[in-house]
């Protein structure tokens, strides 16, 4: 027992996991020698936390714990390395998987390819992968500078002038989905200050008091539609079965279409379609 | 009332859907303090009581920090590490220099390999007959270099609205861009445009993929186009095979499932035009300039609609 306390056990444990401090060191920084100073800096924090004698309650396997204390301090060293990012407002407005992209190519400066192989274990099937393509072609398309080193240090405001939103480029047949993403964003700048268009405003809270997502339902489409998981990927992380993922995915979509249809947020929302096709 | 058609498809668009479900109708402030290393992997362990779970959810849920923390961490514990460390690390590599070498084999191997593949046989039979990439370069008209480069050039600029190209246009100019080769004797080794990633290269690679029927499209409208602008006799076996080749790849295209219904239409349709009026027509007179220079507009219109249009 005094053994397995003993900080001497928890080195041998992360000595014998050095394969796995590595792996993750090598796809955070994919550079060798960044990977090589990100590992050497995790041991360091390591070893000063005792080999993490008194951090690890048992509450999990060891593997997993490992990973979680890895990956946190290999988030450390990017800080540490770089920075605190704040990426420009649209690309936060997408999800953290926008974010982490940002960061990889426009703070580290990373390759497509690379980028691509930080983000293999993230994505499981070919769908995703493209997804994670086409997030990686629209960051290098719109964020101006972004392959010019670091401009987006905490204290730089949004790199996007307001009349160059990164939408405003794209072709004619895409607009109508531009103003869909116009309408959100509407439809969170009225959360901030009700008054602009108090109507669809209404519709909106109605429209979510109707849905009623429960966290985990949230997380699961956030999964699916922000990370761009698959449907199973997904429900796994929230401790689902295959069977159950895909019923409480057809559930959800369902329930979103009653919701829209119901709350006549969806009519709202054509109306302003209408509104602003007519004006161009 | 267009408009309106679009804007109802637009809106029975799921992902639209989903992001209005997502928005907050309250403060995107966090909620709760950052979640520990032990927390995450409890969470990803699935060794939490439900209080806990629920306190912890709602916190990610409110935190992309933490979020991404757990996407990853929970990522990685499904991963299964390759055994040795230096195989891992040298993997690209490895992987790199030997699809090099296979390459090389192939490319030595070429001319004297016998195969059933009329694309291949197409260039093996050009090439037998030298009809090279030099031959072709006529000074009458624009060089066969400075068309394909106006195509290239066409589809790199129209890359400029990344969100526009589907894999599909790309594997197509893909195709393009590397048959050029073959007709280039100073080319032997196929190197590919830098619009193209590695995962597509290994998508046309495998000769099943949709990616690569549509590739191997690419490269026999450049081969056509190349033949019919020259004003070389062509030999009649070089003129059969296209017909089995239009037929085979017809065939692939209709049974392929990932191959979009549109995009079967785009392409089916140019091979019917090509192969119905105008191969029938040039097989009974190969030496008529003027039949070649239809089929030459015709692949040429061909070529700039399925770089435009493919999904």
């Amino acid at each position: 027992m005094a053994l397995i306390d003993s900080s001497k056990y928890y080195k041998k444990q992360v000595f014998k996991h050095l394969n796995l401090i590595e792996y993750l060191a090598e796809k955070q920084f994919v550079d060798p020698n960044d990977a090589l100073e990100a590992t050497t800096y995790v041991l360091d924090c390591l070893e000063k936390e005792s080999w993490l004698k008194d951090q690890f309650k048992k509450k999990s396997s060891y593997k997993t714990f490992l990973i979680s204390v890895v990956n946190n301090r290999l988030r450390d060293f990017f800080r540490k390395k770089f920075g605190r990012i704040r990426p420009p407002q649209w690309i936060s407005d997408q999800g953290a998987l926008w974010k982490e992209i940002f960061k990889k190519l426009c703070v580290q400066q990373m390759s497509i390819m690379d980028v691509e192989y930080s983000l293999s274990h993230i994505a499981d099937n070919e769908q995703n992968q493209k997804e994670i393509n086409k997030v990686i072609d629209t960051i290098l398309a719109k964020v101006e500078n972004c392959r010019k080193n670091n401009h987006f240090r905490e204290s730089m405001d949004d790199e996007l002038p307001d009349n160059d939103t990164p939408y405003s480029s794209l072709e004619q047949e895409e607009k109508n989905r531009i103003a869909l993403s116009v309408y959100t964003t509407i439809i969170q700048n009225e959360s901030c200050s009700p008054g602009i268009n108090n109507q669809l405003y209404k519709k909106y809270i109605k429209f979510h008091k109707i849905l009623e997502l429960s966290t985990s339902e949230r997380l699961f489409l956030k999964h699916i539609y922000q990370t761009h998981l698959s449907i199973n990927k997904a429900g796994e992380m929230m401790s689902w079965n295959t069977n159950q993922s895909h019923s409480k995915f057809k559930q959800i979509k369902n329930r979103i279409n009653k919701a829209l249809s119901i709350s006549g947020l969806e009519k709202e929302i054509i109306k302003l379609i209408d509104g602003q096709n007519e004006n161009k | 009332m267009k408009i309106n058609n679009t804007i109802s498809d637009v809106l029975l668009d799921d992902i639209f859907k989903a992001k209005v479900a997502l928005l907050q109708p309250d403060s995107q402030k966090s909620k709760g303090r950052c979640l520990s290393d032990q927390d995450i992997a409890s969470l990803i362990d699935n060794r939490l009581d439900s209080e806990a779970y629920d306190r912890m959810l709602e916190h990610i849920d409110s935190c992309d920090s933490c979020y991404m923390r757990w996407v990853d961490a929970f990522s990685f514990t499904q991963e299964k590490l390759p055994e040795n460390p230096m195989i891992r690390k040298y993997y690209k590599d490895f992987i790199g220099a030997v699809v090099s070498l296979a390459a090389v084999i192939i490319l030595f191997l070429y001319p004297f390999h016998n195969t059933s593949d009329p694309l291949q046989n197409s260039f093996k039979i050009a090439l037998n007959n030298n009809i090279t990439y030099e031959n072709l370069t006529l000074n009458t008209k624009p060089s066969i270099e400075n068309q394909i480069k106006k195509y290239i050039t066409a589809f790199q600029n129209t890359t400029n609205n990344y969100q526009k190209v589907s894999y599909e246009q790309k594997a197509f100019a893909t195709g393009l861009y590397t048959a050029l080769q073959p007709l280039h004797e100073a080319e032997k080794q196929i190197k590919y445009p830098d619009f193209i990633d590695s995962n597509l290269i290994n998508n046309i690679n495998q000769n099943d993929s949709s990616l690569s029927i549509i590739y191997h499209i690419g490269r026999w409208c450049l081969l056509i186009k190349a033949l019919v602008d020259s004003n070389i006799e062509i030999p009649a076996e070089l003129w059969e095979e296209q017909y089995v080749f239009i037929n085979n790849m017809s065939d692939r295209i209709k049974k392929d499932d990932n191959i979009l219904t549109g995009d079967k239409d785009i392409i089916l349709r140019g091979f019917k035009t090509i192969n119905d009026r105008l191969l029938n027509n040039i097989q009974q007179d190969f030496s008529n300039i003027e039949r070649r220079s239809i089929i030459s507009k015709e692949i040429e219109k061909f070529i700039v609609f399925v770089l435009t249009e493919l999904n």
